[in-house]
């Protein structure tokens, strides 16, 4: 179970993942929440509330991110879990997911 | 994080792979013991650690790694298992059951589970390699068999393994446990448009560098369990340079792309590189074709197999297949769809049944010949179905191997198992449910039929006891009989003992046979010992429930002096029978065909003395009509057709040596119909095993013929 949170602004897009990001989601996750999103904005991601991911969801914020930047846009990672730093770790994949500035609880 | 499916999976394997393993112990213990053997015991331990591994069960990782040591050095001749060594091992393979089935949060707080665990372990001391091959660099003579250093591991999984259950996250965590993932590079290369991703679909590939001390079997053992079509390949530390270029040609990725993950993995310089990939590039131009890879490969060290997913095929092959070369393939079926499809068929031959009698009415000629053509269908279809819930006995029979030679050991006696008929079939259901009763029959007459050793040979018998079990089949059940060569149970004994507990009263007189029954009796036990096996008196009569909610019966026979035997018969399947449709007044009944041997009428055959028996070509046999067993209304006179048909007909049926007639008012034909078991409440209901549902709507009673003779034998005894 996992639950996805917009927030759109002006010109900022917030996104709140939480829950489990596995392949037993990933279909909905990608198919029914972000696909359907709009890509004319900047990013914040905020993944504090994942408790759980693995290779499916990390595919697909990576898939989010990449999209975000072929707009021309920026894409930030503003909360980050245990959870996914353990597996960013891993696979050493902070870069591919740079994390902002901003810390908003 | 891998899927509950995938563990389950790893479960069914490991169970496989526990059982082969015992049964190799046991070839071993009767004197097989050739690398061969050695090698399958090893195997099976090797590839259940590995892929515990992956699943990070250490609990189990930890315990097998030792055991995997001791049958490493059997298998390489630094020492011999003998039979100390060998019961240890026994022990041993028994506790990795154990640990395989407990989850590794049930085994931390099991404090029993450990200890047992270390105090195998303390066994295993004298056999054990003095050096661990497994400890990293700190260990600077490490055995030649394993080498420390940077690994290079590249990783390309098929694109299906995460909808396998498979996720890269396992292997990297495993990798990371065996030693130290100096570097790992996540190549995004094959991620699509946003437009085409499939989020259940892997993209990502690896290039990892590993550090660590070990033989390449412990990092290609990780993979035991991926898909086919993965390409995983590994390169060990102090790899040739061409070793490397070989790897950078074979990949899919650009030359100079996996040259620079290679360089940030610190495998090879950029300097080694740039003259490699030159050199490479300088011989095609020159020859106008590369060097084939495999030539590169040919003085290298260290490299066994081409840089190329032989590694895990071989893996696959030799671990995964059973060593008999004739294994037929199997797959994996789950038994919930099996027992679906034949309850399907089932309810087709019921339809059948309904179709054959209405096409009957018409008298359409074409259309009774179609629908006999598809009764002859239907019925291939149903052997065929009943074929796939038969499985042979002997597997079951197996099992016991173990348990009559652990307990022989316990009792301090010599027992051999014989065992015959094991290709024998039986239902899969019954099967399960067989195993209890048997275990509690085996057990019995191991510690209470067969005489200590001294009695034996005292009474000038073969040291060695012997128990046999068997299973035929005999008039459409399946017969299993487990015999001793023991001292006979003592009617006398039994019959002293009911009296005591009340059972029966002193001055009561019963035949031999009936003494005998007693022992299923419960609370009833006359073993002077209550041991910790058998004698609490909670055993017969359950076994004797067990046997007849499978629709079978259970018979002791015995010899004082020379041994019991104790019979089981079962009706060969609880799905579907062919039968012999009768009736009695208004009810309907089904003989199961394999009973039936004749169909006669009784004026022919009557006994002049008016005894109830029929003279049968010189035999007497007695019989029996329906109608009194159960009791049926009286012939109504004035249903003038009926009346005019005759109504003697007799059934002579015949369950193992015994022979009787069933007399019944009509003959109706042959059927095959679906069993449906009657429910407990009609268990006093003697002569009827289930009801059926015919083709016109009726409901036929399915008689129970075993019962049925042992109640004309027994009126008949009366009136002699």
């Amino acid at each position: 179970m996992f639950t996805c949170e917009v927030d759109i602004q002006k010109d900022l897009t917030s996104v709140s993942l939480a829950g489990e990001l596995s392949i037993y989601s990933a279909a909905q996750l990608f198919n029914e929440h972000i696909k359907t999103l709009d890509y004319s904005n900047d990013f914040l991601v905020n993944l504090q509330g994942v408790e759980e991911i693995d290779t499916a969801g990390v595919q697909i914020l990576l898939m989010l991110f990449r999209r975000v930047w072929h707009e021309g846009k920026t894409c930030e990672v503003t909360g980050m879990s245990a959870s996914v730093q353990n597996y960013l770790n891993l696979f050493n994949l902070n870069e591919a997911m740079p994390v902002s500035g901003l810390q908003l609880s | 994080m891998p899927s509950e499916a995938a563990l389950e999976i790893f479960y069914a394997e490991s169970d496989e792979l526990l059982e082969a393993m015992d049964s190799a112990l046991l070839r071993m213990e009767d004197g097989e013991y050739d690398s061969e053997i050695l090698n399958e015991i090893f195997r099976s331990a090797h590839t259940i650690k590995g892929s515990a591994g992956i699943f990070g069960l250490d609990h189990i990782v930890e315990f097998t790694h030792v055991v995997e040591n001791i049958l490493d050095r059997a298998r390489d001749d630094e020492i011999r298992i003998e039979s100390e060594l060998l019961n240890i091992i026994f022990k041993c393979r028994d506790h990795m059951s154990v640990l395989v089935h407990a989850s590794s949060d049930e085994f931390a707080e099991d404090d029993a589970m450990q200890e047992a665990g270390r105090l195998l372990l303390e066994s295993l001391k004298p056999w054990a390699q003095a050096a661990e091959p497994e400890s990293s660099s700190d260990d600077p003579n490490s055995t030649p068999a394993t080498q420390a250093g940077n690994w290079h591991i590249s990783l390309r999984l098929t694109p299906e393994c995460l909808r396998n259950g498979m996720d890269p996250n396992s292997f990297v965590s495993f990798l990371g446990s065996i030693g130290t993932v100096v570097y790992i590079e996540t190549l995004m290369d094959a991620l699509p448009e946003f437009d085409n991703f499939d989020p259940e679909v892997l993209y990502l590939a690896y290039e990892i560098a590993l550090d660590a001390d070990v033989d390449r079997d412990a990092i290609e053992n990780a993979f035991a369990f991926v898909q086919e079509d993965s390409q995983i390949r590994i390169l060990p530390p102090d790899s040739v340079v061409d070793e490397y270029v070989a790897l950078i040609e074979a990949l899919p990725e650009s030359n100079e792309r996996i040259g620079e993950i290679l360089i940030r993995c610190g495998a090879i310089s950029e300097q080694t590189l740039q003259q490699a990939l030159a050199t490479q590039l300088g011989e095609k131009v020159a020859h106008g074709k590369a060097r084939q890879i495999g030539e590169l490969l040919e003085d290298e060290k260290g490299v066994s197999n081409k840089v190329v997913q032989a590694a895990v095929d071989k893996q696959r092959s030799s671990e995964i297949k059973k060593p008999a070369s004739t294994a037929p393939q199997l797959i994996r079926v789950d038994a919930e769809r099996l027992d679906h499809l034949i309850n399907l068929i089932g309810e087709l031959v019921i339809n059948r049944q309904r179709v054959d009698l209405l096409a009957a009415h018409t008298g359409n000629e074409s259309l009774i010949e179609a629908v006999n053509s598809l009764g002859g269908f239907t019925e291939l279809l149903r052997d065929a179905a009943l074929n796939l819930r038969m499985v042979p006995i002997g597997s079951t029979f197996q099992r016991f191997k173990r348990i009559v030679r652990d307990t022989a050991q316990e009792l301090g006696k010599n027992i051999q198992l014989v065992i015959e008929g094991a290709e024998t079939e039986l239902d899969r259901l019954m099967v399960e449910k067989l195993t209890d009763p048997l275990t509690h029959i085996v057990r019995n007459a191991m510690d209470h039929g067969i005489e200590p050793l001294e009695v034996r040979r005292e009474n000038n018998k073969p040291e060695a006891g012997t128990l046999k079990l068997a299973a035929f089949h005999d008039a459409g059940n399946i017969v299993i009989e487990i015999s001793d060569d023991g001292g006979g149970i003592v009617p006398e004994k039994i019959r002293a003992k009911a009296v005591e507990k009340g059972v029966i009263d002193e001055d009561t007189h019963l035949p031999e046979q009936d003494i005998l029954q007693l022992v299923f009796h419960p609370g009833f036990s006359t073993a002077e010992n209550v041991t910790n096996l058998s004698g609490r008196g909670v055993g017969m009569d359950v076994v004797k429930r067990n046997v007849e909610a499978l629709q079978g019966h259970i018979e002791i026979h015995s010899v004082v002096g020379e041994g019991t035997t104790f019979r089981i018969r079962l009706p060969l399947t609880l799905a579907i029978i062919d039968g012999f449709h009768v009736s009695t007044g208004q009810t309907q009944f089904i003989v199961p065909q394999a009973a039936v041997i004749e169909c006669t009428d009784l004026a022919s055959h009557i006994d002049k003395n008016g005894r109830n028996c029929i003279n049968l070509r010189g035999d007497m046999i007695p019989y029996v009509a329906l109608r009194e067993i159960f009791q049926l209304p009286d012939k109504e006179p004035d249903i003038e057709e009926k009346s005019k048909e005759r109504t003697d007909n007799l059934l002579v049926v015949q369950v193992g040596e015994d022979r009787a007639g069933i007399l019944v008012d009509h003959l109706h034909g042959e059927v095959q119909t679906v069993v449906k078991p009657m429910g407990p409440i009609f268990k006093p209901l003697k002569g009827v095993g289930g009801s059926s549902l015919l083709g016109n709507g009726d409901i036929a009673f399915i008689l129970d013929i075993t019962q049925l003779i042992e109640t004309v034998i027994t009126v008949e005894a009366h009136e002699l």
